[in-house]
């Protein structure tokens, strides 16, 4: 990846955290490489890549193997924090760190915003 | 520097005229169900199992296998880093990896390394006959992107250990998919 897109990708994370209730934000490949990180000082960006994309993973076949389609979106809520993980395109996946008690609506909708403008860029 | 040079080409030399014979080093326990190599155990087993490995992974985690195959790589190369490289010549410099790289990694089976460099900021290791490449494509076939996942996580931690920089290893050939020979690509980041 070039660093231009690179520095794209970046800019649409840091639009991200000015939503309200948002902490950090990464876009990884699906086989678990980041690609481009807002992320707080201690998280080490490499490793929650490799974390989120098999969460990621082992939810799109725990759904495939329902039968049930693919997964629109993995959240993980915990006591003070929640990470939401969305399809950026078929190569990417958009992870968002929130404060727990974050409501999710506007950040779901500014989400699905950001993986659009993510997928196109990847493409 | 002197000494450790002269110890790199001894051993290499050693590793190349087969003087260094896995057989002999060998230590076959078998009244305890046990083998070893200098006390350490080890075990015979299929290098199939590692297409075991990519398939069971892949089963859970899908697209995301990777992730963790080189997550286990990157284990082994820091064990190993530690454990025979350090080992073997405590004040290991990256010049002599690059030496004894090629022979070392041939006798214990991975494959006929036929070109290890790296300058600057880039580098490249390449195998033929690459055991876990040869493993996925008997198992499952001819498949659509590299393969040697544990190998790339293995090849980024030793290099980083070995140079203190951080490199970024991608397989850009591999055999699973029809290539002639599996080439990692380094980057330093």
């Amino acid at each position: 990846m070039t660093v231009p897109t690179r520095a794209v990708i970046e800019e649409i994370l840091g639009d991200l955290k000015k939503v309200g209730g948002i902490t950090a934000s990464a876009v990884v490949t699906r086989d678990g490489l980041l690609v481009a990180a807002d992320v707080i000082g201690e998280v080490d960006a490499e490793t929650f890549a490799a974390m989120t994309a098999t969460m990621t993973g082992a939810a799109e076949t725990a759904m495939s193997e329902i039968q049930a389609g693919s997964p629109d979106r993995v959240i993980v809520e915990g006591g003070t924090a929640k990470i939401i993980s969305v399809g950026a395109g078929p190569k990417a996946l958009l992870v968002v760190l929130a404060i727990s008690d974050t409501p999710l609506g506007l950040v779901l909708l500014k989400i699905g915003d950001a993986t659009r403008k993510i997928s196109k860029i990847l493409e | 520097m002197a000494i450790e040079k002269l110890k790199a080409n001894l051993i290499k030399q050693m590793l190349e005229k087969g003087v260094l014979d896995l057989k002999k080093v060998l230590e076959v326990e078998a009244k305890k169900g046990r083998i070893a190599i200098k006390g350490e155990r080890m075990l015979l087993t299929s290098s199939l199992g590692f297409a075991n490995l990519h398939g069971s992974v892949e089963k859970i985690t899908g697209k995301a296998a990777p992730a963790i195959i080189r997550t286990y790589g990157a284990s082994c190369g820091k064990r190993d880093f530690t454990g025979v490289w350090k080992a073997w010549l405590p004040d290991i410099k990256v010049e002599t990896v690059l030496l004894l790289f090629p022979a070392i990694y041939s006798t214990v089976g991975w494959g006929k390394v036929i070109d290890v460099s790296l300058k600057n900021d880039e580098g490249r290791v390449i195998f033929r006959n690459c055991f876990e490449a040869e493993a996925v494509l008997k198992t499952y076939g001819k498949r659509e992107s590299p393969q040697c996942h544990f190998i790339t996580g293995y090849l980024g931690v030793l290099f980083s250990e070995v140079t203190g920089r951080d490199w970024q290893v991608s397989e850009i050939n591999c055999e699973a998919k029809g290539d002639q020979y599996c080439e990692f690509s380094f980057k330093a980041r």
